[in-house]
């Protein structure tokens, strides 16, 4: 018996040995497998879940909504106004850029997506996956964004699902500007993912994201709309990333940091879309992106 | 039948753990649902349908995470075959047993894999402060979650018949 024990740990080691050590041609294949079995049980999951909630929304806020939905309708008047204006303001864009002979930005394509999982295990990364992936031309490095700003970038990418690396995770660094004094820096998620919530924030200050390498005479206010610089390669310029909080002088002294909230309430993520960038314009993404093996 | 129940709920328990966020204020740390499977394997079950139900558990585990794969396969597998250790002293059917061997358990896992993604540099960043935070939401965490995990699995393999109601090990 105590022999056969010994059998079984001897053969533990050997088997662990080699599983450890599997280059990413064996390991990959089984990572995408395990994926994509549960990807149709994730999304249904998912969507009932979000039904649930609907439901349990409406049954409980009932006079709420009723509120909620004539300020909407409002608004809605409102931003029709803004809308015919902004076409009139685009049309004219487009007849000086003609006259100028500048070329006309081109739209990119976005794909939507569900958010499936959230985060491993032990909180080393924040990362969330979402239901679309290499089938929906999705790949490795591609910017993605929800309704209010920068959610992160695409790494792992399966068929039919992709992982997203947060803002808010120290590996994703975005090159950012702050939108109203023009100065460039670095954005660098700070562990944790922000949340919106105050009543976390009383037990435990979620760590926003910071900003390194402002320029040490350069102008920061606080309050300061932050957009994406476009400098780095991976994302585009001027999307909004969040508001900065405050700002202080590096230990150096030879550049400034600043804390921001991000524009995106990253906990709560449900719906996303990707940036469906050509492939020409990013020769840097590949390397730069997150591959088993390497430290993400 | 052991086999058909432990893959049905090898799948269920990543289907549920990878769905549920892990809970801010304990470090990000999740339930840890696939481990508690193992945990009970480890006590109701054969050695050979423990080392599955962790070498399965842990590849499934890190086939969803980030985590070089093996990793908690590895990690399941030692923990599992200490917990079996204790088998004839511990008080399996109790809910304090479930209580302490779901901490315990997820704790050290959760310390094994940290010190093996320092080991091989997958992972660089965090505090000290942070990598305690995460050994105190594992505990917690294994704390709440092994007893109904264990309550689920025990009442299936009743069902099938894999373990008798009156004999059961756990």
């Amino acid at each position: 018996m105590r022999g056969k024990g010994y059998l079984t740990v001897v053969i533990l080691i050997v088997v662990f040995l080699v599983v450890l050590n599997l280059p990413l041609a064996v390991t990959g294949p089984l990572r995408m497998a395990a994926r994509e079995l549960l990807t149709p049980s994730q999304t249904v999951l998912v969507r009932f879940h979000q039904s649930f909630h609907f439901w349990w929304e409406g049954w409980v806020g009932a006079g709420q909504l009723a509120r909620e939905n004539d300020r909407l309708k409002g608004e809605m008047a409102l931003l029709r106004g803004e809308l015919e204006k902004a076409d009139r303001a685009n049309r004219e864009n487009a007849e000086l850029r003609d006259l100028l002979g500048l070329k006309q930005q081109a739209r990119v394509p976005l794909v939507a997506a569900e958010v499936i999982a959230r985060e491993d295990g032990g909180g080393w990364w924040q990362t969330v996956r979402i239901n679309r992936g290499d089938n929906h031309r999705i790949r490795p490095g591609l910017p993605v964004i929800a309704l209010e700003g920068l959610v992160g970038r695409t790494t792992n990418v399966t068929p039919n699902t992709s992982d997203v690396l947060l803002i808010s995770d120290p590996n994703c660094k975005v090159g950012v500007r702050l939108s109203a004094t023009g100065e460039f820096g670095i954005l660098k998620g700070s562990g944790l993912a922000a949340s919106g919530m105050p009543q976390f924030d009383v037990v435990l200050p979620a760590a926003p994201p910071e900003i390194d390498y402002l320029a040490k005479e350069g102008p920061v206010l606080e309050g300061e709309k932050v957009v994406t610089s476009g400098l780095g390669g991976v994302f585009p310029p001027d999307i909004p990333v969040g508001v900065l909080l405050s700002s202080k002088m590096d230990i150096t002294g030879l550049f400034q940091r600043a804390r921001i909230r991000p524009s995106v309430d990253l906990a709560r993520l449900s719906k996303v879309f990707v940036m469906i960038l050509p492939e020409e314009t990013d020769p840097g993404l590949r390397k730069s992106t997150l591959m088993e093996g390497d430290a993400p | 039948m052991i086999g058909v129940i432990l893959a049905v709920l090898l799948v269920g328990a990543g289907l549920i753990q990878d769905f549920i966020p892990g809970v801010l204020v304990l470090g990000q740390v999740k339930a840890p649902i696939l481990l508690s499977l193992v945990l009970y394997y480890a006590l109701a079950h054969s050695r050979t349908t423990l080392l599955w139900a962790a070498i399965l558990g842990g590849i499934l585990q890190d086939s969803l995470s980030l985590v070089p794969i093996g990793y908690s396969a590895l990690t399941f597998c030692l923990v599992g075959l200490w917990l079996r250790r204790f088998r004839e002293v511990l008080f399996t059917q109790s809910l304090a047993t479930a209580i302490l061997v779901g901490g315990v358990g997820h704790l050290l896992v959760l310390g094994l894999i940290q010190i093996l993604l320092r080991l091989g540099e997958d992972w660089g960043g965090g505090s000290w402060g942070s990598a305690l935070m995460r050994l105190l939401g594992a505990l917690i965490m294994g704390m709440v979650t092994t007893p109904v995990v264990w309550w689920l699995a025990r009442a299936m393999d009743e069902r099938v018949g894999n373990l008798s109601p009156t004999h059961a090990e756990i």
